[in-house]
């Protein structure tokens, strides 16, 4: 096939033209298409190479969605894994002010209908279960975004889209929620609006709740639907820790009600219980009279309930510091339990005098009868034998003027005065827990150093951590740090079982189970300075043949005759509880009851017990 | 075209080749089926192969495009669809997990049991396996008062159940009597009525018949406790609504009510009108 065919056929046909004018034709043709095509290619490399006015990118810009993976807050768990708190999906409703009107609401059956504004508020109203003014309020304005509602459930918000409201908008957001609400609800903390960590563990684990946040960029095309094959780029978000807690959500239930149903009946200010495992120093429970329910902090009137008052609350401990100047005198070697004790009817020394919470004349008491009637005349004769600087360095032993460190933000470290500053009464009245402040867990753990054989172990109330992928790591575990020795410790339990057997707290007594404890009743400070009302208290173990619970219940200001007004059946319930939860064996041997008196008095001894 | 290029022939070898097949075809046409006609066709096919190949590969390739196309944005669909589908049911199951944790809260099932007349046991025994011991002195837990739960409900917004609660919460709190007034006339009525209350030689008054919820929704010892005597005739001091309730459960069962009667009075400033 020759080049020249076609104009041959041409020129045979019925184009009759000369190859001279075919060829230049020909060429101006080409040049005319060459022309175009550098035209075409200036253009392709202005427009793609140079792209000054920016169209690629914003061609680009239209169809890339940044879009951000938040990370999945983790979960705070109980012992058992019951779930305290966990992250729900809600929506923040939003409307465009601007473009508020009638809707017309087109059926799938083909029909259409109008619904008024009017009928929209009230729909709206309905749904959302506010107000029609509040809704009327939200879509009357200028403002191209205003929140309607925030954190509606995905049913309220499904209901909302099916009004196919042009101007109404929703986003999704994760909210807090708090299964167990008032129970433990202080300890678990709570969020502020903007995911802000507010208290409690929300607050102190906060970096490990959290996670971290991903992000996500992709092409969609003008339906809105992804574009598959275009190139995307994913950050993972790598979802917060869970973080379990040694908290028992069955034991801060039976001490919440204990304690709650005390403090109603003696109409105290509040009240908190504390329930530590004496092997580890384990929280098992903090529970107050009142708490913050978290999924509303709002509703709560007062603003204490905001954290744990056993962890916030520093209060005078009065009596059951007997407890620790007890073992402080044994360890020193400056008494024995049954050492004789004589008690006059009332002790003045450096001009100071100190009277009991009873009458009585002039006793011949062993220093167990002494502390199991919680006599402040013979604790400050026995403690008197320390010196002020000893008796400073036993309280700081025990960690008195010391935070536990439990992860609960807010935490006091109650007061204690340097020795050198202490005033002529205070160096005695310290003996019996006035002039002295702390925690009510601070009291506990004292006497979870004398029921773990000397040894104590700061409370913590974090478990364990469970990253996203389920590995789970425990904390680093307080330091145990001997206090007393084991047998100093064991004689300290013996006299605090003689509290209970034949002692001032027979109400303490635990079916079944040998209990032992301390009472305190000290006066509490009013807010205006001096003392009004009493804190009255009851720390104490179980079962003595080997103990291991510890529950401390504290009441603030309860109304009544002083000696109606303790903490000890509030004990014996929430210790009863414990054990029979935890299935605890009853006790079989027989109970200890050291004798109180001696002398001239030793026939007031076994059950006779005064005060 | 065909027709007119062939009766303009040109003298090229083309356009001689060209009159030529046409030609042949038209003998072919007049004569089907010679060895000749189907030689010249064989190598117009040869002719012809290599474009009409091109032409369906490049066609095969559309297709195949587009189909894979149209499947892989048939997947982004489905993809979509599926999103949707597994949100809807995430939610579903986040808002059955509220409600199965509502119920899971301890205060709200210590409500529950004492809603079902359940108390708490205060003694138990242990048995011993390695010593063969049964240690502890059980006794049957004593029928309680109607023990008020004193942690308060957990606000659970989108939770049908928790809703359901609160309602019946601020019902209950609504009947609580407001004045001491109020509370000497329900102790007095079930003192009334306890006194009529058939103990069949015993002091302990028979186990109690639970009444429907519908009765009970309002915890009703000043409706119950009068729903013995009042079929004995005269001692119904007030008709109450509630009367009428205590007596179509009556109608139920006779045996069942009287005991029933024996029973409630236990709480007296437990709830009613």
């Amino acid at each position: 096939m020759s080049e020249t065919n076609d104009f041959d056929g041409a020129r045979d046909g019925y184009a009759p033209f000369t190859n001279e004018q075919v060829n230049r034709r020909e060429f101006i043709g080409l040049v005319l298409g060459l022309v175009a095509l550098v035209v075409l290619a200036v253009r392709l490399v202005w427009v793609q190479g140079m792209d000054l006015s920016g169209r690629a990118a914003n061609a680009e810009n239209a169809r890339l969605r940044r879009e951000a993976l938040p990370a999945l807050r983790g979960e705070i768990l109980d012992r058992n894994g019951s779930v305290l708190a966990r992250s729900i999906q809600r929506y923040d409703i939003a409307v465009d002010q601007t473009l508020v009107g009638d809707i017309t609401v087109r059926n799938p059956d083909g029909s259409s209908e109008t619904n008024t504004v009017l009928d929209t508020i009230r729909d709206l109203a309905d749904i959302l279960q506010i107000p029609d003014e509040d809704v009327k309020n939200a879509l009357d304005g200028d403002a191209n975004f205003e929140y309607l509602y925030r954190g509606a459930t995905p049913e309220q918000w499904n209901s909302v889209r099916d009004l196919q409201l042009g101007y109404v908008t929703a986003e999704p957001v994760s909210q807090r929620s708090y299964p167990n609400g008032q129970l433990g609800g202080s300890v678990v903390g709570f969020m502020g609006g903007d995911n802000e960590a507010l208290a409690g563990i929300e607050l102190s684990q906060d970096d490990l709740l959290r996670g971290e946040d991903g992000s996500r960029v992709f092409e969609i095309s003008a339906d809105g639907v992804r574009i598959p094959v275009a190139p995307h780029d994913e950050e993972s978000p790598v979802d917060g820790s869970n973080i379990q807690l040694t908290l028992d959500r069955d034991v801060q239930f039976y001490a919440q009600e204990a304690v709650a149903e005390r403090v109603q009946q003696l109409n105290a200010d509040w009240g908190t219980a504390v329930v530590l495992r004496v092997s580890d120093g384990k929280v098992l429970a903090l529970a107050d009279s009142s708490m913050v329910d978290p999924n509303d902090p709002g509703r709560t009137d007062d603003e204490s309930d905001y954290s744990p008052r056993s962890v916030s609350a520093a209060v005078e401990p009065g009596s059951t510091q007997k407890t620790l100047t007890a073992a402080a005198a044994l360890e020193e070697g400056k008494i024995e339990p049954l050492s004789e004790v004589p008690v006059p009817a009332e002790l003045t020394i450096d001009g100071q005098t100190f009277t009991d919470s009873f009458d009585h004349g002039a006793e011949d008491r062993t220093f167990a009868g002494v502390i199991a009637d919680s006599m402040n005349t013979g604790t400050v004769e026995v403690g008197r034998e320390l010196s002020p600087e000893q008796r400073y360095e036993w309280l700081r032993n025990f960690g008195v003027g010391a935070a536990t460190g439990i992860e609960i933000p807010g935490e006091s470290t109650g007061l204690l005065a340097d020795w050198t500053a202490w005033d002529t009464r205070q160096q005695y009245t310290v003996l019996f827990g006035q002039g002295v402040s702390q925690t009510p867990l601070r009291t506990a753990t004292i006497f979870q150093a004398i029921a773990n054989g000397g040894v104590l172990v700061e409370p913590r109330i974090v478990e364990a951590v469970i990253d996203s992928e389920g590995t789970r790591t425990a904390p680093d575990p307080a330091e145990p740090r001997r206090v007393v020795s084991e047998e100093t410790a064991a004689e300290v339990l013996e006299i605090l079982e003689s509290v209970v057997t034949v002692g001032g707290a027979p109400d303490a007594a635990v079916e079944g189970y040998r209990a032992g404890g301390k009472s305190g009743t000290a006066e509490s400070p009013g807010e205006r300075g001096g003392y009004d009302g009493y804190t009255t208290s009851f720390v104490g173990m179980a079962p003595m043949e080997d103990p291991q619970y510890i529950v401390a219940v504290t009441l603030q200001r309860p109304e009544g005759d002083v000696r109606t007004i303790g903490a000890s059946g509030v004990f014996s319930q929430i210790m009863g509880e414990v054990l029979r939860h935890y299935g605890v064996s009853p006790s079989t041997t027989e109970p200890v009851a050291l004798p109180k008196f001696f002398g001239k008095d030793a026939g007031r001894n076994e059950g006779t017990a005064s005060g | 075209m065909t027709q007119r290029k062939a009766k303009a022939p040109s003298p090229g070898p083309q356009g001689r080749q060209g009159r030529l097949q046409r030609l042949r075809s038209r003998i072919r046409e007049a004569r089907p089926g010679a060895a000749a006609g189907r030689a010249i066709a064989r190598r117009r096919w040869s002719k012809f192969m290599p474009i009409v190949v091109a032409v369906m590969a490049i066609i095969a390739t559309l297709t195949v495009i587009l189909l894979l196309n149209v499947r892989i944005s048939d997947g982004q669909y489905r993809l979509v669809e599926l999103r949707a589908q597994e949100r809807s049911l995430a939610q579903e199951a986040e808002a059955l997990t509220q409600d199965l944790e509502f119920y899971q809260a301890p205060q709200n099932l210590a409500r529950a049991a004492s809603d079902e007349g359940m108390v708490s046991a205060t003694s138990e025994g242990v048995v011993d396996l390695t010593s063969d011991e049964v240690t502890g002195d059980p006794e049957p837990a004593a029928a309680g008062e109607d023990n008020d739960v004193l942690v308060d409900q957990p606000v659970q917004r989108g939770s049908a159940v928790a809703d359901r609660a609160a309602a019946l919460a601020r019902e209950r709190r609504d009947a609580l009597p407001e004045t001491q007034a109020q509370v000497d006339e329900q102790l007095r009525a079930a003192n009334d009525a306890e006194s009529e209350v058939d103990l069949h030689g015993g002091s302990i008054p028979a186990p109690q018949q639970r009444t429907p919820s519908s009765a009970t929704a309002t915890p009703s010892p000043s409706g119950v406790p009068t729903g013995a005597p009042a079929q004995d005739g005269d001692q119904v001091q007030d008709d109450r609504v509630q009367d009428d309730q205590a007596q179509d459960d009556q109608a139920q069962g006779d045996q069942a009510q009287g005991e029933q009667a024996a029973a409630e009075p236990a709480a007296p400033a437990g709830g009613g009108q």
